[in-house]
């Protein structure tokens, strides 16, 4: 049985490639990107076949992301959560916190914390909230 | 090394404690809540209010959440997918999860080979369930 859980973010500005070119190249994998006119369906003719209708990063690092293009034009802008990183190797906790602020906004500077960890917080260039909290000694 | 990547939640109203105890009951677990009165910079807030709760479920899901929201921000706008090829474990859990909730997109075959569904639950969260279908 393969089940699990994760954010499914859907890109108000149809910069879903985009995101997931970066968000690969932060990563350390391949994205796939499926765009609407990759595969025909019914009930999503009428949308710009660049549109992309899905998109996947699954790391070797156990990092699953999904998100697409807003196919349903929504319009409504990610909020109200942070897409959460949990992991006890600093170096590569550094790594990725210091790759998604590029371009972006740090909202919290990555350092130790009173509950022990190291933590941080950026808002990524496609306006993506992150948080990387890698675990102290005493929590690993 | 471990690393995993998870939707932390900013629950308005302080609804983490109800959402976390929810979503236990669904996937099985034992939420964990952090509550401001056992933390040091839980000052000046309500001691009852969670700054963190987590759970992790033994099919290997980590949810995150808090209560504490920046004025006026709105409840979060993340839907929460569930990628199985489980079906049985699949339809229990939208039935469950979306018990009290609102279906947007019913539990159905689709165009792309697999059953899928879309919903609010009863917390007004967004989630989407994909039960792929074995290629052969």
């Amino acid at each position: 049985m393969a089940t699990h859980l994760a954010p499914y973010i859907h890109f108000p500005r149809n910069d879903a490639a985009e995101a997931f070119a970066f968000y690969g190249q932060v990563f350390g994998c391949e994205p796939s990107i499926q765009r609407a006119g990759d595969q025909p369906m019914p009930g999503m003719d009428q949308l710009d076949p660049q549109r992309v209708i899905h998109a996947q990063i699954q790391s070797p690092d156990g990092v699953n992301l999904y998100g697409s293009d807003d196919c349903m034009d929504q319009k409504i802008t990610p909020q109200g959560f942070e897409t959460c990183i949990m992991t006890d190797d600093t170096e590569m906790a550094e790594a990725w916190f210091d790759a998604l602020a590029e371009g972006g906004h740090v909202d919290m500077p990555y350092a130790a914390q009173p509950w022990g960890d190291s933590y941080g917080q950026v808002t990524d260039r496609f306006g993506i909230r992150w948080a990387v909290n890698c675990a102290g000694p005493q929590h690993r | 090394m471990t690393a995993h990547l998870a939707p932390y939640l900013h629950l308005t109203d302080n609804r983490t404690a109800a959402a976390f105890e929810f979503y236990a009951s669904v996937f099985g677990g034992e939420p964990k809540f952090m509550r401001a009165a056992d933390m040091p910079m839980g000052e000046g807030i309500d001691p009852q209010a969670v700054m963190h709760a987590e759970l992790h479920t033994p099919d290997g899901f980590h949810l995150y959440g808090t209560d504490m929201v920046q004025e006026g921000m709105p409840a979060p706008q993340a839907e929460l997918a569930i990628m199985t090829d489980d079906a049985e474990l699949g339809h229990r859990w939208y039935k469950a999860l979306s018990e009290g909730g609102e279906l947007f997109t019913p539990m159905e075959r689709q165009e792309w080979g697999d059953e899928y569904a879309n919903f609010a639950d009863r917390f007004g969260q967004d989630w989407a369930i994909n039960i792929s279908t074995p290629k052969n």
